[in-house]
């Protein structure tokens, strides 16, 4: 019986051995260059050559017991950046490793920390993981370790699922806590007194997934250590650091900014690897006036089955969860008409509870699973054996990102299939016409600011609970006078108390009953996450973020769960919980959201002169206030994906305070345009759309960190409402902000750049083919004209706009 | 935008509620649902502008509102009076080779009673009882009239290296007289003085006892010395009132807080007491110069807490010894149980006759019948225990207890008295507790067994 649910009931599809035979991957190559119809969209297809392995013999001061171990495990020789890494650490400075996926980095960490505990038995060390899942994984493979060095001392994972017992061994006696930084942050942390041992004795500190730590979680992640080192000092310690990064552009600097001082690189990966195939489909335009192209999703789930069909293990990664599950059900229905086994494609996010997550991995390991669904939850390092053929459904939005997925295959050595679907959206197409920048070895830089006022005040306070601070204390490298004012400004609120000493020191404590850990969030400035529960069941099947459950747990949305839809009776928004029941839909939600910013401070603006009469753009940058609010639903049609209805959603907003660029249109220029005024402002819109696609690609940054949007600088009320008031006096304003609540600068660097800016959008525009605009330059059309009717075509008037302000190119 | 000119901005915005408090939930949304409707192509059509004037002033007021309640519960229930200068604490200070120390002592006669139970009675000489109450018989040497009693108020209830000890109450006796000595933390950051009288005190006690000190009070403790720089004293033998209260009162009484405890043990009221949620934020007002008078009412509920643990673990030894009045039929069979697992047979029997004959639910009749059977059995006694057993099937509060009984007799009916008989009549309704393989297995055997006997009996005829 196959099951529905893996994790509960025994497995008893009978066992088999994982089959990788590459006739599988060339025998469905040669169908697909078979098919011209298919073979016309594939705008990539590179071979690249397999990499052979750069190594060294074993360090000669390593210690004797871990030779041993090395040894034992069949490893003679270590790879170059192992090497590297191992002979950093050792000499005292902090490291970063920054080679690909699955090139054998947990030794670069491994060896010196067990090096370090056979030639100091009191030895400590700390491991920092993202997730749970990740900790629990490695501390498997350190327990192998340990015992094979024959050492006495021990590895325990310290998180909110550890019994009572083991926390106690964790803090007497083992010399390696694997954690994470949530738990670091307010269970350990808070409590140093009851971990002096480990503190007194810390001597590496280990931060694996270092790229994952970025924007607001990075900023407090950064903050979070800012503390550790603080405590550390107190109890004598001064550990060294060991990152471990995914390939990003700027792991150095990333790392650098992370702790406050300086980290060594090692990114020169010795671990060799087999020959890659990279291709890029991109499904073609079945809709010209409108440049609608074929469904991104169901060219995927086609393609894949192809791959499923002859045996080649595949992982496919979805946008988002509502993709994910959209391309189960589809992928699983082809999988049955091909006379498969649906339960062989299973569905892989990171809203699962932990036994379901690890029984899936577990499955992929050993075969019985041959398909897996999954957002980017895969993207961190849990061991899932080795796969044939990556998919990605969509451009995740940054390289980074697709070459941490297409890492996920072919880590036997054999050749490998990395294959990217592109869709409509334009920075997806913007790819499509220039292909080999896949290749091209770029990738984006993290980007996190560990001095956003709102993140250092929370951690003030956190840091005050755990030790009172001295005048003149500085903050890992926030100067002393930062701290004196942070401090004032807590004192203010009465959280923190100053205390004169007798030799006129000002020491200045905590004195609250409060316990400031548990409510600051690492992942947000704000709110936490939901459960969701099943009324049929009354049980917690999920778990959702603040920001996802507005736009997938509104009431009346259809939420997908392992291929199942449920439909959302309550949302209870106060207790954070939402309730659904199972239905059998032939529809899924899509939310839509609606966007207001109001300008609270400008700090530099000037016009954009033209050279003839009076009429300007008005380039400004300054701190404004966005408020986000999903307003209302579609309902889609699976298959068809035909809008089939609407619905209103009564949800609250979502605030926040950053930074952002902001470009504003005379009124006089807009009413001398030959075209009505909606038209005119509906362009614009669709302006912001296309310099959002320009500024990301520019400042190589995930899309996702920014936002666009289109309203008036000088209506500071109201909500977001669903379309900009027609009434007079109104200058339309294009915002182009900064995701990150207090900004992590990437809105002052665009208003540098704002000249380039302007430019390259115009000739993005100028050189796209579209007829009335498409989602690769000015956004898509929603809907034909009709009949007889011609209407004028966006790009054009956005371009006659900008030419009337002086923004076009040379002729 | 530079730091520090961020900070002053943050200053005078709207702080965000999150700084200070569990965020509240957002504020309901003050704007009505838009009734738009789309055009064709998806775009707005001109619409009247529907969201309520002033709606972002609405929100300011709403959260300034919200912030008030939160800043309000700081305040207490009445606000505080203004600072007084120069006012004399109603405590002592005393010169130490540590520093100033500040401390408040109050000597209790030996007859002095808390309610219905003398305060001596916790110096006494009951080793028996107290390894009985403790299920630890390393109890035995421990000298009680050496005990320290402690006792602390603190900032906060979470634990964690913020929240201070800044009352640390001491109890002791000496030649009969109890006592009481509290140490007052003057300043935050001034503890060592309170510290290291703390740990001259235990290194003198033989014991110490608290209440819910084992999860509280010594965690907290260890944690100032730490973060002192001190020591940490090594502790002796810890007697924690609280387990042995679990033990004996949680069948009956819903809370095993110290105050209800002092209620239902020793019939001691406290009038006008301090709630314990107002404690720090009487300390903290102290600390921001406000008079030393308010902290009266923390060191009073802090001197009954001591002075109650005294009491509590005399009475409760005294209750095991019977030298006080027979408890409830419940708590006697609580103490039984623990005599039982002392070893303590007599007593055992003693306070198991007292819950068989004051029981006053069907329940209790029976809990106290099957305890008594199981100390026949050990006795040897067997009939009697089958009559009591037999007594228990009448008052079984439902199947599985009736089945557990019918097991129990099975078994003394097939293997002590060797009546078959009965026991197979017993068997037949053990299946409840045993499940049926076993059941059936036994059912087999007695009747193999009851055959084999007939015809002994049979064959011994002829």
């Amino acid at each position: 019986m196959p099951l529905t649910t893996p994790g509960f009931g025994p497995f008893s599809a009978p066992h088999r051995a994982p089959w990788h035979t590459p006739s599988g991957l060339s025998a469905v190559l040669a169908r697909w260059q078979a098919d011209a119809a298919l073979w016309r969209n594939v705008l990539l297809h590179e071979v690249l050559p397999p990499e052979p392995a750069v190594s060294l013999e074993l360090p000669t001061l390593l210690a004797p017991a871990v030779r041993t171990a090395l040894v034992s495990r069949g490893i003679e020789r270590l790879y170059c950046h192992q090497q590297e890494a191992f002979a950093l650490s050792v000499a005292g400075s902090d490291t970063v490793i920054a080679t690909p996926t699955a090139s054998g980095k947990s030794l670069c960490y491994n060896l010196p920390v067990l090096h370090a505990l056979a030639s100091e038995p009191s030895a400590r060390a700390l491991y920092l993981f993202p997730t749970k899942a990740l900790a629990r994984d490695q501390e498997v493979a350190l327990h192998a370790l340990l015992s094979d060095t024959g050492l006495q001392q021990g590895a325990i994972t310290y998180d909110g699922d550890t019994p009572g017992d083991a926390r106690r061994a964790a803090r007497d006696r083992s010399a390696l806590l694997l954690t994470n930084p949530d738990m670091l942050h307010a269970g350990i942390l808070p409590h140093h007194a009851a971990w002096a041992r480990l503190f007194a004795n810390l001597r590496y500190v280990v931060v694996d997934e270092l790229h994952t730590y970025r924007g607001v979680f990075g900023s407090h992640l950064s903050n979070v250590l800012r503390r550790l080192l603080r405590v550390a000092r107190f109890h004598g310690a001064d550990p060294r650091f060991i990152f471990t990064s995914a390939t990003i552009g700027n792991p150095a600097e990333h790392a650098s900014r992370m702790l406050g001082r300086p980290v060594a690189l090692v990114s020169k990966s010795g671990a060799p690897r087999g020959p890659r195939r990279v291709m890029l489909y991109n499904p073609p335009v079945v809709n010209a006036e409108l440049g609608i192209r074929a469904s991104y999703i169901k060219t995927t789930v086609r393609l894949t089955s192809d791959l499923v069909k002859h045996g080649v293990s595949t992982l496919v990664f979805g946008q988002s969860r509502n993709n994910v599950e959209v391309m189960l059900k589809y992928l699983r229905e082809q999988v049955q008409r091909d006379k498969g086994d649906p339960e062989s494609v299973q569905s892989y996010r990171g809203g699962y509870l932990p036994e379901q997550r690890r029984a899936i991995e577990r499955s992929l390991r050993d075969g019985q699973v041959r398909c897996v669904v999954a957002t980017n939850a895969l993207e961190l390092g849990i061991d899932i054996g080795a796969l044939d053929a990556v998919v990605c459904a969509g451009y995740p939005g940054t390289l980074a990102g697709l070459l941490q997925r297409f890492g996920r295959s072919g880590r036997r050595g054999a050749e490998s299939l990395s294959l990217l679907v592109t869709s409509s959206a334009p920075l997806d197409q913007y790819l499509a016409s220039s292909p080999e920048s896949l290749l091209s070895g770029a990738s984006e830089e993290a980007r996190i600011d560990p001095d956003n006022v709102e993140i250092l005040v929370q951690h003030v306070k956190c840091a005050a609970f755990e030790l009172p601070f001295e005048d003149g204390e500085r903050f890992g490298d926030v100067p002393p006078e930062v701290v004196a004012d942070a401090l004032g400004f807590l004192g203010e609120h009465r959280l923190v108390h100053k205390v004169t000493g007798g030799n006129g020191k000002a020491v200045y404590h905590w004195s609250s009953d409060a316990y400031p850990a548990n409510n600051v969030s690492l992942r947000s400035i704000g709110w936490d996450n939901f459960v969701v529960i099943d009324l049929a069941r009354d049980a917690v099947i999920a778990e959702m973020d603040y920001r996802s459950t507005h736009t997938m747990l509104h009431e009346q949305a259809i939420y997908q769960h392992f291929g199942e839809q449920y439909q959302v009776e309550r949302l209870d928004f106060e207790n954070h919980k939402a309730f659904v029941r199972k239905v059998e839909s032939d529809y899924f939600t899509d939310a839509m959201t609606h966007v207001k910013v109001s300008v609270i401070e400008q700090d530099q603006g000037e016009p954009i002169e033209h050279a003839a009469a009076g009429s300007r753009l008005l380039a400004a940058l300054g701190e404004v206030s966005v408020v986000e609010k999903v307003v209302g639903y579609k309902k889609i049609k699976f298959h068809t994906h035909e809008n089939v209805g609407y619905g209103e959603v009564d949800l609250p907003e979502m605030q926040l305070h950053t930074s952002s660029l902001w470009l504003t249109v005379p009124e006089e220029v807009v009413l001398a345009q030959p075209w009505a005024r909606p038209e005119v402002i509906d362009a614009l819109r669709g302006l912001g759309h296309a310099l959002h696609t320009v500024a990301s690609v520019s400042l190589m940054v995930d899309p996702r960190d920014l936002g666009h949007t289109l309203g008036d600088r000088k209506d500071a009320d109201g909500a977001p409402s669903k379309g900009v008031s027609a009434a007079p006096g109104f200058d339309p304003t294009i915002f182009i902000y900064d995701r990150m609540p207090g900004g992590v600068g990437l809105a002052p660097r665009l208003y540098e750049q704002r000249m380039p800016l302007l430019f390259r959008t115009v000739r993005l525009l100028h050189g796209c083919n579209c007829e009335h605009g498409c989602p690769s330059c000015i956004g898509p059309m929603l809907a034909a004209a009709p009949a007889g009717q011609a209407i004028p075509s966006r790009r054009h008037i956005a371009l006659c706009v900008l030419s009337a302000l002086g923004v076009a190119l040379p002729n | 935008m530079d730091l520090r000119a961020k900070l002053a901005r943050l200053r005078s915005m709207e702080p965000p509620a999150a700084l200070f408090e569990p965020p509240p939930p957002p504020p309901a949304a003050a704007l009505r649902s838009v009734n738009v409707s789309d055009d064709v192509l998806g775009r707005a059509l001109p619409v009247v502008d529907v969201t309520p004037s002033g709606a972002r002033a609405d929100r300011i007021a709403k959260l300034r509102a919200l912030i008030g309640e939160v800043a309000a519960r700081y305040e207490r229930r009445t606000p505080p009076p203004p600072p007084a200068a120069n006012e004399k604490p109603p405590w002592s200070e005393v010169l130490t080779a540590h520093g100033p120390l500040h401390v408040h002592e109050r000597y209790l006669e030996p007859d002095h009673h808390h309610g219905r139970a003398a305060v001596r009675a916790g110096a006494c000489e009951r080793p028996a009882a107290l390894c009985a109450l403790l299920r630890d018989p390393n109890f035995a040497a421990v000298d009680l009239t050496r005990a320290l009693y402690l006792d602390t108020e603190t900032t906060g209830l979470a634990g964690g290296t913020g929240t201070v000890a800044f009352l640390v109450g001491l109890a002791r006796f000496d030649d009969g007289v109890l006592c009481v000595e509290q140490l007052i933390v003057p300043q935050l950051g001034s503890e060592t003085p309170v510290l290291a009288r703390l740990a001259e005190r235990i290194a003198a006690a033989s014991c110490i006892v608290t209440y819910n000190g084992k999860s509280f009070d010594w965690p907290l403790l260890r944690t100032r010395f730490v973060l002192a720089r001190l020591p940490v004293p090594e502790l002796p033998p810890h007697i924690d009132l609280l387990h042995v209260c679990r033990r004996v009162w949680k069948p009956r009484l819903p809370s095993l807080r110290l105050p209800d405890m002092e209620r239902e043990v020793l019939c001691f009221e406290r009038e006008d007491d301090l709630p314990g949620s107002e404690i720090p934020a009487r300390y903290f007002e102290f600390l921001r110069g406000g008079s030393p008078d308010r902290l009266v009412p923390v060191l009073e509920h802090n001197q009954n807490d001591l002075i109650a643990l005294s009491a509590l673990l005399g009475a409760v030894l005294e209750h095991f010894d019977r030298a006080r009045p027979l408890p409830h039929p419940r708590d006697a069979l609580s103490f039984a149980r623990l005599a039982l697992a002392a070893g303590d047979l007599a007593s055992a029997e003693l306070f198991g006759d007292h819950a068989l004959e004051h029981a006053e639910t069907e329940s209790d009749r029976f809990a106290a019948l099957t305890f008594r059977a199981a100390l026949e059995r050990q006795r040897g006694d067997t009939p009697r225990a089958i009559a009591l057993l037999s007594s228990a099937l009448g008052c079984a509060p439902g199947p599985e207890q009736r089945a557990a009984v019918h097991f129990k007799l099975a078994k003394l009916y097939e293997h002590e008295v060797g009546d078959l008989a009965r026991a197979l009549a017993h068997a037949r309704g053990t299946e409840p507790v045993e499940g049926p393989l076993l059941h059936g297995r036994r059912l087999g055997r007695l009747v193999r067994r009851l055959l084999r006997q007939d015809e002994a009996g049979s064959a011994g005829g002829t």
